[in-house]
């Protein structure tokens, strides 16, 4: 199992994931990266993993949102390396790597993406409820396979 | 005469931006200019922070080459210190310096351009990306992709994190490099000499294809800046600055770095949020001088790696003296790639890298510090002023892409001019006019000092400003 905390954490609620990230108390099997944004790379990381859970601040969510992620369609494929989105690295994992596993996006509520250190109060709000989502998620899914 | 022109977006650069086309009433292309829509401030962010900050505070402008600033940024605070770098902290701090160049030169060229150039400047939109190109050449999608993890990986092993590391700080680096790590990047080294190697002769193979794009792609004469060593050969790290012109003839040579000023200035236009830097005795805008990869191979004498000499020597073959031919910044930047490499495993053979001890201390001893390399774009310069406590109360930044605009302009309308015909708009006239700012390879985030949302746009405008057609893409 992989979990990736996306965002820079210079741009204040921008690195909410990464204080999520932070505060998960995860097992052992599971691995874990943090990077300022989506690349190509990603795509390699993603290969052999069962699952894949994206963790990323949201500015079109009011709350936390647990969902499983969509396949890309082609005409929608943004190509500047600052603007890949999780769709098209896990498109890319799937046609390069073979990559067949589940893949999740967590997205907390982030309002401020201005340069500067620290979460505004919306995010700040949000971790907690994040943490606890993605915590309870992992046992589920783990007891599942079981 | 109103057109209507949807293109959605300008595309596979780094950062937003917009292009302005302006057309006569024959629909014939008049002029263009390229505009950065977008505005940072990191030079006002970083006052009051402390000079020990800097690095780790400027690597955050740019998650493409956060390695670059951190090496700028350190080299002008072990100038505001006043020391001297233990040779490993030197011999690391080289080794990132190639490992950032190979990965940034990696995602240019396999990721943002090489949909062009194996699909076509004319294949559909929908399919002239990334995704289309891993559908049609899958193992070549991954070779960039294992390029870029190999550089990314010495940046790991280095400093912790594959991208805004801690570790480059005034007096040296933060830790040794181990002898595991070492043995680690030299086992890589053979497979990504084998991987550029094969982008070198792909590309060489296909060169012909594109005559027209050579030709009218930004072809005009500039001066080129770049640093060397004493020896003149190619030196990304600590050197002497050197502006050769169109006909390769040395224009200024050994320049000082920490004394840019004196021969570099910025012009700023209203239309634009990025400055425009030129060679100070030609004056604005005839100073226009190009950096980056091409330039880089126009001003040295010799690569000094023996793999990209020989591309090197190939690739001048094709010239009258000097390459003024933006599109083949793309070959430039391959050689580059392949010089990158066998440095790598030259320096990573070296023994003196292992040493211990990696960082020079003291105090504040210089109350102003310059600090420069030759980042993936081109040249980088950091210049701090502080004060006794070493708070930083003045930066000026000079970024590579932004002494690359004057030639951006020019290529966009050359290009323009060329391709685009205002009666008859096709996606494939327009992808060239990207094509043309996307040989530059531009950093816009790094030179606006700026992170954006807004997307790049088109526009096609008459000679009088007003509006005939805007593309547009999210």
């Amino acid at each position: 199992m992989l979990v990736v905390a996306i965002g820079n954490e210079l741009r204040r609620d921008d690195g909410v994931a990464q204080k999520v990230l932070e505060q998960l108390r995860l097992p052992a099997t599971v691995e874990t990266l943090q990077v300022p944004q989506f690349t190509p790379e990603l795509a390699a990381c993603l290969a052999g993993r069962q699952l894949v859970v994206l963790l990323d601040a949201a500015c079109d969510a009011s709350q936390v949102v647990l969902e499983p992620l969509r396949e890309p369609e082609p005409a929608s494929v943004a190509s500047t390396s600052h603007h890949l989105t999780p769709e098209l690295v896990v498109g890319l994992a799937r046609r390069l790597y073979g990559f067949e596993g589940e893949v999740w996006l967590l997205r907390i509520p982030a309002v401020d993406f201005s340069p500067g250190e620290g979460l505004s109060p919306v995010a700040k709000a949000h971790v907690g409820e994040a943490v606890e989502r993605m915590e309870r998620f992992l046992a589920e899914w783990q007891a599942r396979q079981a | 005469m109103s057109q209507r022109i949807v293109i959605h977006p300008v595309t596979r650069i780094e950062g937003h931006a917009k292009v302005s086309i302006y057309v006569d009433a024959n629909g014939q292309v008049q002029s263009a200019q390229f505009h950065v829509t977008e505005f940072r401030g990191f030079e006002k962010l970083a006052e009051g922070r402390p000079v020990h900050e800097m690095p780790g505070l400027m690597s955050r402008i740019c998650g493409i080459c956060p390695m670059s600033h951190i090496l700028a940024s350190s080299k002008a605070g072990d100038m505001i210190l006043g020391v001297q770098l233990p040779p490993a902290a030197q011999k690391q701090r080289r080794l990132a310096n190639y490992a950032q160049v190979l990965q940034s030169h990696a995602l240019s060229f396999f990721h943002l351009s090489s949909p062009d150039l194996l699909l076509g400047f004319d294949a559909p939109v929908e399919k002239r990306h990334l995704f289309g190109l891993a559908e049609q050449e899958p193992e070549w999608v991954r070779g960039g992709i294992r390029l870029r993890q190999f550089g990314q990986r010495i940046i790991e092993l280095l400093g912790g994190k594959r991208i805004h590391p801690s570790w480059g700080v005034p007096g040296g680096v933060l830790r040794p490099l181990t002898a595991e790590a070492r043995d680690e990047i030299l086992r890589s080294v053979p497979e990504a000499i084998e991987t550029v190697q094969k982008a070198l002769d792909r590309f060489k193979a296909i060169l012909d294809k594109f005559r027209e794009e050579v030709e009218y792609i930004g072809n005009f004469p500039s001066l080129f800046m770049g640093t060397v060593n004493e020896d003149g050969e190619m030196e990304y790290y600590d050197g002497r600055l050197r502006f050769v012109d169109s006909e390769g003839n040395i224009v200024a040579d050994g320049l000082d770095p920490h004394r840019y000023f004196t021969f570099l200035a910025e012009a700023s236009e209203e239309w634009s949020y990025m400055k425009f830097p030129y060679y100070k005795p030609l004056g604005y805008p005839g100073g226009m001088y190009r950096v980056g990869p091409l330039a880089r191979v126009n001003v040295v004498h010799s690569m000094g790696t023996p793999r990209a000499d020989r591309e090197l020597r190939e690739f001048r073959q094709r010239a009258w003296v000097v390459h003024n031919e933006s599109f083949l910044y793309h070959q430039a930047r391959l050689i580059e790639m392949m010089h990158c490499v066998e440095r790598i495993e030259e320096l990573a053979s070296d023994p003196e890298i292992l040493g211990e001890h990696v960082r020079a201390r003291a105090g504040i001893n210089n109350l102003e510090g310059i600090g420069s390399c030759e980042a993936p774009r081109g040249t980088l310069f950091h210049h701090y002023q502080v004060d006794e406590d070493g708070v930083i109360r003045k930066v000026n930044l000079l970024i590579a892409t932004s002494q690359n605009n004057l030639a951006m302009n020019r290529a966009v309308e050359q290009a323009a001019r060329r391709f685009v015909n205002g009666n008859r708009l096709e996606e494939g006239m327009l992808n060239r006019v990207e094509a043309a700012i996307r040989c530059y390879d531009p950093c816009l985030s790094c030179s606006t000092h700026a992170l954006g949302q807004m997307p790049l746009i088109i526009e096609l405008r008459t000679i009088d400003g007003e509006l005939l057609d805007r593309l547009e893409r999210h």
